[in-house]
């Protein structure tokens, strides 16, 4: 009841809002475009896993200084450690780091913002990202529009930033209207009462102008015209400090967990460091007089020490942190769990079948086909087929030709939701069942087991293939197309026809036509193979195009080999001696030599 | 447990055995009888046929079919001995 009313509630109160206040759309309309562009981002990002940026993001934060460094030089280039932690949590959400790597870019990020200040209070520049959104976003989408994945991907992750951007643009415009009414001469307060008030206002600053950069020019400022103390000063760039985390805790909204771990471990450290720099502010500040003097800051130069402040209070941070990196991780894994979303619930175990043998086997059998039904989806997207295509009359090599859309599918998402729980309810329950049953019994039950595990490997066989299968079908190179289409329409076949066993199961020797599939499985791979020859020496495709081939004619291979072996133990009906009497006569791989060295020749 | 109890427990399970032997050949005789069915279907079609990929798609299927019936006949021999 309560979760009907919620999203009209919100609805109501956003519209009323946007009817009272222009500032306030403005607000929102910036947080959408920035969640916008934070989706963007992360498809764009997804284009490139398992490619050239996921080996070089490992390699370049393999080690917490290697992430360290890249935090530290990205934010320094990008002049917005907002910006390099949500692109980090990008990274997490799409798998190409872990969550350790991760922080540690959260730390070096920290760190190159420092940057920021000493070209503020040095050099009065002040590199304005928000200039280039337009650009970008013209760039990016133009390149959304390109056939080829990488141009693709490149294009999502130029026009994501750019909607950050806009998004920023526009929610700092929007609160323009609070900025003119913070006036630091009002709130001058002296001692550690003042320390803790300007840390607060540091915070609220930054997280209404969602830029440290921008707070630190408001102190800079204030600092200069002596509206404010050196210590408040220092007070409010720690609290923006803590502020800046707040574009983070944004952009995990519409990350996965990952994304939220990160973003709390942006908090945990920026609120660690400036609990460590509150406490300890008048000793850092005498460092920073002591820094000052050696490098020849001169004593009354209070916006370079500010700099200088900046930077020592975020490596002390650092220092501080760095050593409890691992217990970070370990405690924001326990803290935010990852949700097992399983839309797949076992229809047929239950404890109330589980002490009668032949009641068990039948009830893991058909949770079993439950798994497949549901593998079948998976597999079928996969391979970029509609369901009812494949159980349709219609020719597949011309439904593969003529179907060119890949279709979006996160098969590792669709597994964790459709399959790892059924899967794992199965083995439990066969696993528990199997104690009380003769063995003959038991090893009817291990089949099905090992049925189910035939169908993860298909799926994760077709995942292995997806990018590639993604990628060439609407390349622009023939050969390769077809080549691709090819596989899709092989599998698509196998699915059809272990979909005509599984509906003559009552006939048994419908699973022995499943013999003839592992016939022309083998002519099959023969068949590429021969192909693959021919395109590598007419030089029709490129050799990165032809290891793919190899590779993902392979996958076909297994793909088909484990349906095959899952289709004889699962679509078998009818009482035990039939099915073993099956399996006796079922052909075995010397068999299939046999038929395949016949060839032509008829017994 | 008294020995005449116990013979009548072995018998037992040695009936029992017996019956699932019953059973396997039964078995056995039902699929080998359906393949020869259509194995038989198969011949017929292939003699009408005159298409070359189909005909080619047909012998594959009666060869498979040839070593399956081979393959059961010889299981079927075993269990009649046993």
């Amino acid at each position: 009841m309560i979760r009907k009313i919620v999203l009209p509630t919100i609805l109501f109160l956003l519209a009323y809002g946007f009817w009272i206040s222009p500032n306030f759309k403005e607000i929102a309309a910036g947080v959408s475009i920035f969640l916008f562009g934070m989706l963007f981002l992360e498809e764009g990002f997804k284009a490139f896993t398992g490619g050239l940026l996921e080996r070089l993001l490992r390699r370049t934060t393999d080690s917490t200084w290697k992430a360290l460094s890249f935090g530290v030089v990205s934010t320094t280039i990008m002049q917005s450690s907002s910006l390099v932690s949500v692109i980090t949590i990008s990274f997490l959400g799409a798998g190409l780091i872990g969550l350790a790597a991760g922080i540690g870019i959260i730390f070096g990020a920290n760190l190159g913002t420092t940057t920021g200040a000493w070209l503020i209070a040095g050099l009065g520049l002040k590199v304005k990202i928000s200039a280039y959104a337009m650009p970008m976003l013209v760039f990016g989408i133009i390149l959304v529009f390109q056939k080829s994945r990488n141009l693709k991907g490149f294009g999502y992750i130029l026009a994501g930033l750019g909607f950050l951007f806009l998004g920023i643009h526009h929610m700092k415009e929007g609160f323009e209207a609070f900025r003119d009414t913070i006036d630091l001469t009002a709130f001058a307060v002296a001692g550690y009462p003042g320390i803790l008030l300007f840390t607060l206002i540091g915070v609220f600053a930054t997280v209404v102008m969602q830029s440290s950069h921008a707070t630190l020019v408001i102190i800079i400022t204030a600092l200069a015209a002596q509206q404010i103390t050196y210590e408040n000063a220092l007070a409010l760039a720690i609290g923006a400090n803590i502020g800046t985390t707040i574009t983070a805790i944004l952009g995990s909204m519409s990350s996965n967990v990952q994304g939220k771990r990160l973003a709390g471990a942006h908090l945990i450290f920026n609120m660690v460091t400036a609990i460590i720099a509150i406490i300890f502010l008048y000793q850092i500040a005498d460092g920073v007089d002591w820094v000052s003097s050696v490098v020849g800051i001169s004593v009354d130069d209070y916006t370079l020490k500010l700099a200088v402040f900046h930077s020592i209070f975020n490596v002390i941070g650092i220092l501080a942190m760095l050593p409890f990196i691992n217990t970070l991780v370990n405690f924001l894994m326990q803290r935010m769990p990852e949700k097992v979303v399983s839309v797949a619930e076992p229809k047929y175990l239950n404890d109330s079948v589980i002490e009668l043998p032949d009641t068990a086997i039948e009830a893991v059998r058909k949770e079993t086909l439950h798994l497949y039904d549901n593998a079948f989806a998976i597999i079928a997207h996969g391979l970029s087929l509609h369901r009812h295509d494949i159980l349709s009359d219609k020719d597949l090599d011309e439904v593969a030709a003529e179907s060119t859309k890949v279709m979006p599918v996160d098969i590792d998402a669709e597994y964790e939701k459709n399959v790892k729980g059924l899967y794992s309810e199965i083995v439990n329950f066969t696993s528990r069942a199997q104690s009380t049953m003769e063995p003959e019994l038991a090893d009817e039950l291990f089949a099905l087991r090992a049925a189910g595990r035939d169908i993860v490997e298909a799926i994760k066989d077709t995942k292995h293939m997806h990018k590639n299968l993604s990628q060439y079908i609407v390349s622009d190179n023939d050969h390769i197309r077809a080549e691709y289409n090819r596989i899709r329409s092989y599998l698509g076949s196998v699915l059809r026809r272990l979909g005509v066993v599984q509906q003559e199961g009552d006939d048994p020797t419908s699973v022995l036509s499943l013999d003839i599939m592992k016939v022309e499985m083998e002519e099959n791979d023969t068949t590429v193979n021969g192909t693959l020859e021919s395109l590598i020496r007419e030089e029709s495709i490129t050799p990165h195009m032809a290891t793919s081939l190899m590779n993902d004619a392979a996958y076909a291979y297994d793909v088909t080999k484990n349906l095959v072996q899952m289709g004889e133990v699962l679509f078998a009906t009818g009482m035990q001696s039939m099915k073993d009497a099956e399996r006796l006569i079922a052909l075995d791989d010397e068999d299939i030599a046999e038929v395949l060295e016949r060839g032509n020749n008829p017994l | 447990m008294k020995i005449p109890k116990l013979l009548k427990r072995v018998q037992e399970y040695v009936d029992a055995d017996k019956l699932k032997q019953c059973k396997r050949k039964d078995c056995m005789k039902e699929v080998l009888h359906k393949l020869k069915k259509q194995q038989r279907a198969l011949k017929d079609k292939l003699g009408k046929e005159k298409n070359e990929k189909e005909r080619k798609r047909i012998q594959k299927a009666l060869d498979i079919i040839y070593l399956q019936r081979k393959k059961g006949l010889k299981a079927l021999k075993k269990l009649q001995k046993s």
